[in-house]
């Protein structure tokens, strides 16, 4: 049979481990996996046997009754219910396509091309790594006052995107420099100008790059407490900003049923960002950087 | 198509990559820029291409200057060291790539560029995707697709590099037949000497940003006109081949010989001493 030298395959790529055998979970890997797991699990089960508890007297391992109260307050058609539900969904969407447009703009910025103040530049998108949050968000919340844009859902976006893009940056950076211009180049002496060379060589070599950014900055949005609450100013009232009274009131099955349903949409997204991610990495993984 | 490079300089970053290179590539012929890395090999192919503009010169397509064209409207295509398939598209996808941006029908480039996965023998592999194909079948697959939409000329950037040398061979024929066939002008570069002596119709040797020697394989291997040149050759190279008529053949190198027709071996030593040999004498030789 004829020898082929293959392409160089990637760390991870079809030549790789997908082949050769799974290295042996030792015992400790497995102790460890447990305590993880534990340590994650427990507290969710804890929050969602307190999302139907009615009562739940100490000692009792288990609820003294059930009820569906909790979830009939996240649920109901409120502002404080579905509504902020939906508010916070929106603005999570908007703060992560907004964050990664401009993550893959600067990143094409700092990692394609020669200017002055380049570096300068790459350091000022990472300033709200190193800048206390507290300091950052009350700062922010001076600037957008005078610029009118507190208390409005298009303030809170921003101040959330402005969070979010330090790590959609990075994430950006490190995928536009691995990409670089090879397929464009490729696309380009194919004849294609420069729009289709955007869709069918710039975009999908981002792919990865742009569907982990898009949800790093969605959970970073719908999360957000503090920031929210001192742009927004009590008028843009998100799940995260009605949950959190509920926790300090101590009316912990309403809590718990915020918590849950928190939980189940953020996983949801995670989930399926993921399953995104997982399918476009099978196809990064083969040429996408190969050098 | 005649390409020609006139007075072209190029710095980057105060580095001189190609200094005053002028140069033509006759229409149709196969011509091979031989150097070592740094030479400014590539480079001269990506100023041809429009992928790096050049500082001073100018570049022209038939006698007329195209500095001014971006690379997607220069007409010629590349074919890279690293193939550079698109790995979101299928294998005939790819092919037919070239013609989808433009503007061609769908039914028509399938057709279009299952015929030209025929002609590089890889007819039937257009459903696979591109990580499910061997590295020569990729460097095929770019072939083809450098070839589909008709260029005015081809491009290639160590096409053969990173294959190993029973492949090599083989693309080596099939670029041969190709370039025939399709009477196209192309431009490669290597730095194989041995490759670029065989295939070409014309050797350009290249070094530190400037032409050292145009001429043919055999004036490159014969009488190479500067040190640099000469040191192409880094070992002793052997090349199989036969002499007919008073010439040693093998693809494109032709050198006076004075033995009786029939197969042959070419050896230059590291020394630059060449001398041709009936095969089984060779052959003989080294078995003693």
């Amino acid at each position: 049979m004829r020898s082929e030298k293959r392409g160089r395959p990637s760390p991870q790529g079809t030549n790789g481990p997908r082949g050769s055998k799974a290295p042996k979970v030792t015992f400790w890997a497995r102790i460890y996996l447990a305590v993880h797991l534990v340590l994650v699990l427990i507290p969710i089960a804890i929050v969602a046997t307190w999302s139907v508890s009615a009562s739940w007297p100490w000692p009792s391992l288990a609820p003294a009754s059930l009820t569906t109260r909790g979830f009939e307050t996240v649920l109901a058609d409120s502002s404080t219910g579905l509504g902020s539900l939906w508010l916070s969904i929106g603005i999570a969407i908007a703060c992560a396509a907004f964050t990664t447009c401009v993550a893959t703009l600067g990143a094409r910025a700092i990692c394609l091309h020669t200017w002055r103040g380049r570096r300068l530049f790459e350091f000022a998108t990472m300033l709200p790594f190193l800048i206390p949050g507290t300091v950052f968000a009350m700062g922010v919340q001076v600037a957008f006052i005078r610029l009118g844009l507190a208390r409005s859902v298009g303030g809170v976006i921003l101040a959330h995107s402005i969070v979010a893009l330090p790590y959609a940056m990075n994430i950006m950076c490190d995928v536009t420099r691995a990409a670089g211009r090879r397929m464009e180049e490729a696309s380009l002496t194919c004849g294609a100008g420069r729009f289709a060379t955007l869709v069918h060589a710039t975009l999908p070599g981002l792919a990865p790059g742009i569907a982990s950014s898009l949800l790093m900055c969605y959970i970073l949005s719908f999360s957000q407490y503090f920031l929210t609450l001192l742009i927004g100013g009590g008028a843009v009232r998100t799940f995260a900003l009605v949950l959190f009274p509920y926790l300090g009131g101590g009316d912990r099955t309403i809590a718990g049923a915020y918590g849950i349903v928190f939980i189940a949409v953020t996983l949801t997204v995670f989930l399926a960002f993921e399953l995104l991610i997982h399918k476009l990495r099978a196809v990064e993984e083969t040429a996408y950087y190969e050098s | 198509m005649r390409i020609d490079f006139d007075h072209i300089c190029l710095a980057i970053k105060g580095t001189q990559l190609l200094r005053d290179v002028t140069l033509s590539v006759p229409d149709r012929a196969f011509v091979s820029i031989l150097g070592e890395s740094g030479a400014g090999k590539t480079t001269l192919l990506r100023v041809a291409n429009g992928l790096a503009v050049h500082d001073e010169g100018h570049v022209l397509f038939d006698g007329a200057a195209v500095d001014d064209l971006p690379a997607n409207k220069r007409g010629v295509s590349m074919v890279f060291q690293d193939a550079r398939l698109f790995p979101n598209m299928s294998v005939l996808d790819n092919v037919a790539f070239p013609l989808k941006v433009r503007g061609m029908g769908k039914e028509e480039r399938r057709t279009q560029a299952q015929r030209m996965l025929g002609n590089v023998q890889l007819a039937g592999l257009g459903a696979r995707r591109t990580h499910e194909i061997s590295g020569g079948q990729r460097q095929r697959v770019a072939l083809a697709r450098a070839l589909v939409a008709s260029p005015r000329a081809v491009l290639m950037d160590e096409p053969f590099s990173a294959l190993d040398e029973s492949l090599r061979e083989d693309m080596r024929a099939l670029v041969l037949s190709l370039h025939e066939s399709l009477d196209l002008t192309i431009l490669m570069v290597t730095h194989d000497p041995v490759e670029a002596i065989t295939m070409s119709d014309q050797v350009v040797c290249m070094a530190h940003g400037a032409i050292e020697q145009v001429g043919t394989g055999a004036d490159i291997l014969l009488r190479p006109a500067t040190d640099s040149v000469g040191k192409l050759f880094k070992d002793t190279v052997a090349i199989e081949g036969r002499v007919e008529g008073g010439e040693f053949c093998a693809r494109k190198l032709r050198v006076p010989a004075t033995i009786e027709d029939g197969p042959a071996l070419l050896v230059r030593t590291r020394a630059g001493v060449t001398a041709v040999k009936p095969l089984d004498e060779a052959i003989g030789a080294i078995d003693r």
